[in-house]
């Protein structure tokens, strides 16, 4: 008796969880989007440029996402399932080259198309594997880098400034490109710059945060800090803050999310460069309804990468601007 | 199928009426649900944490809890992905270093737990970082690609139509069932988890059933690393995040005790299938992954609530 009771209450607590759900299913999906993690508000933003253009477009489509950005085979799975449901077209922001690799041929063998979101997974890297890439669109992490450099340049009062670097994720392939991008510019434009430390911060504000605080005590003189995302920049910034160090050290962050518009705004970050993530969502939503109409796209589309500072911010007259989320 | 009957097969009755409803949910709504292919996917993405699951039913069967399977299945990938692109590409020769990665692991969790008297929890902890480090360590923080065919075989070759990864698991459910129901070993952990002075009263050797649960948990993580390695083609140091916790929920989803004398290898099998069929489910309907976790919560909550006192409790 006991054993039935539990079932019917089961059922009852499924049913009222589940019933509303049901009512969202869609019996065909055509697009399909495969993003990484939610939290982050850079795939926030790239989701509202899918879903908005999607609606402009009146196109049947679902936005599917994973719980971080690092979560390879929840991916893999992901994508398994999505494949299972015959869309004509999945664009996916892979979560490793290798996972969109897999997740592409799988889809190739249920004759459906597959595209790159975000340069995940490059042409290049997809026909070496067999697989025939749509497209690919997103920005390019080495240029950010140097774009950061290049700023960083054009403000500078001396030749040799000392600089911390606080890289992202170990491992994390966009992460090495927006540091080696900056690296390598930097090395040209200011050879005599100091780099005094480029170490992880892990994505991570409050990591950055510590990072910089440590760093400060051994480089007091430190006069730039480049963060390879705005969670690390705006930890350092604090840090800086904390420290009594506003206007002597700069901060520089990347992907321009709106806390670090704001911080920009304010004059306590130096600069963001911003990654438009809500333009590669709506671009990759345009090209992917050409692809299925037979149309011809640009196989390789690079999304600018504008750098955010007070003056721009101020002025608005940029027509990127709109695309900033 | 392993357990004698009637008992064992009474603990399955909830999981299975879960996993039961949760099919019938996902078959009515999402019409690619019970395809063979979709189906088949349901299974082979079972596939990693179900082999930490079956470790985790004998840990946790012996009243200890073992956290460092995840990292150990990422230093099983990333040593066996080396070894792969350096040495031996043959699935004989990857699984060989992947399960040995794992045993040695393990062994040294249960060997350090009898050294120090110190509980599981925090020995494992410490080898979770411990394993997860010299896996950064020996990828240099990048996942190694490109690793040659024959190395993916375990993971992405199939039988009959039958994906590789899902047959591994079957056959070591069918082995770990009939081991924990039918063996002295099995019945020696269940009883270490029970009354573990009364267990050595009985002559039985505690630290050296510690070795083997342990080095049998380890073994299986590794060959999980190997499944990850194959499948994604690369050894990623930082695969299989959370996944003993993963592990954990199936086993108690299963119905096990979490403080140990009670486990079944087929209940942890329903729970690791319920698990697997609501993830898959909510993905076809498309649920946001925010409400996925929120459901997984509740099914475990529900399970947990509908079992009152039989999983174990503080008081």
């Amino acid at each position: 008796m006991s054993q039935l009771r539990s079932f019917y209450v089961c059922l009852l607590v499924s049913c009222t969880v589940i019933a509303p759900c049901l009512c969202l299913a869609e019996s065909e999906l055509e697009y399909a989007f495969i993003l990484k993690g939610r939290g982050n508000p850079y795939w926030q933003a790239a989701v509202q440029g899918i879903e908005e253009t999607a609606t402009d477009l009146r196109i049947s489509h679902k936005v599917f996402q994973i719980s971080s950005d690092i979560a390879a085979e929840e991916q893999l799975n992901l994508c398994l399932s999505v494949i299972a449901m015959k869309p004509k077209m999945i664009a996916i922001s892979a979560v490793t080259p290798a996972v969109g690799l897999q997740c592409m041929k799988q889809a190739m063998r249920a004759n459906v198309r597959v595209a790159d979101l975000d340069s995940n997974v490059t042409p290049a890297e997809a026909a070496s594997a067999g697989v025939p890439l749509a497209f690919s669109v997103g920005s390019d992490n080495y240029l950010v880098g140097k774009s950061a450099a290049d700023y960083l340049a054009s403000v500078t009062k001396t030749p040799n400034p000392k600089i911390l670097v606080l890289e992202g994720a170990v491992g994390s392939v966009p992460g090495q490109g927006r540091v080696r991008g900056f690296v390598d510019r930097l090395r040209e434009l200011l050879p005599q710059a100091q780099q005094v430390a480029s170490v992880s911060a892990e994505w991570d504000r409050l990591k950055g945060m510590n990072v910089t605080n440590d760093i400060l005590q051994r480089e007091p003189e430190l006069e730039f800090v480049y963060a390879a995302n705005d969670m690390m920049a705006l930890g350092a910034v604090e840090a800086v803050r904390v420290a009594g160090l506003m206007g002597k050290v700069q901060v520089i962050g990347v992907d321009g999310t709106p806390d670090a518009r704001k911080a920009i705004e304010e004059g306590k970050l130096l600069a963001s460069v911003a990654q438009l993530p809500y333009l590669i969502g709506k671009r990759s939503v345009e090209k992917s309804v050409q692809v299925i109409k037979g149309e011809t796209t640009e196989v390789i589309e690079k999304t600018p990468t504008p750098v955010l500072h007070r003056q721009l911010l101020a002025a608005n007259t940029d027509p990127l601007l709109r695309y900033v989320r | 199928m392993f357990d004698k009957l009637p008992q064992p097969m009474a603990a399955a009755v909830q999981p299975l009426l879960l996993l039961t409803l949760l099919v019938v949910v996902f078959a009515l709504s999402a019409p690619a649900f019970l395809s063979f292919a979709n189906l088949n996917n349901v299974l082979t993405a079972s596939a990693t944490v179900g082999l930490i699951a079956l470790g985790a039913t004998f840990v946790i069967a012996s009243g200890n809890i073992d956290l460092s399977p995840g990292a150990v299945m990422a230093l099983s990938a990333v040593v066996t992905a080396n070894y792969a692109q350096h040495i031996d590409a043959s699935p004989v020769g990857c699984v060989v270093v992947a399960g040995g990665i794992g045993l040695a692991v393990g062994l040294l969790n249960g060997w350090l737990i009898s050294l120090t008297g110190a509980p599981s929890f925090i020995i494992t902890l410490g080898t979770l970082s411990v394993a997860r480090a010299i896996a950064y360590i020996a990828s240099g923080g990048v996942p190694v690609y490109g690793l040659p065919d024959s190395a993916l075989i375990v993971g992405q070759g199939a039988l009959f139509g039958i994906h590789l990864p899902v047959l591994i698991l079957m056959v070591c459910v069918v082995m770990s069932g009939f081991t924990l129901r039918f063996t002295r070993f099995g019945q020696h952990t269940l009883h270490m988890g029970d009354d573990a002075k009364a267990a050595q009263a009985l002559g039985i050797n505690l630290p050296r059933l510690r070795l083997q649960i342990f080095g049998l948990a380890g073994a299986l993580a590794g060959l999980a690393g190997l499944i990850f390695m194959a499948r994604t083609n690369s050894g990623d140091p930082s695969a299989g995040q959370s996944y003993e916790l993963l592990g954990i929920t199936a086993v108690i989803l299963g119905g096990a005790n979490l403080f140990g004398g009670k486990a079944s290898v087929l209940s942890t099998f329903t729970g690791l299938l319920a698990l697997a069929v609501l993830q898959n489910g909510l993905n076809l309907l498309a649920i946001e992954t925010f409400y996925q976790v929120l459901f997984v919560g509740l099914v475990l909550i529900l399970s947990a609530g509908l079992r009152r006192g039989e999983l174990g409790s503080w008081r």
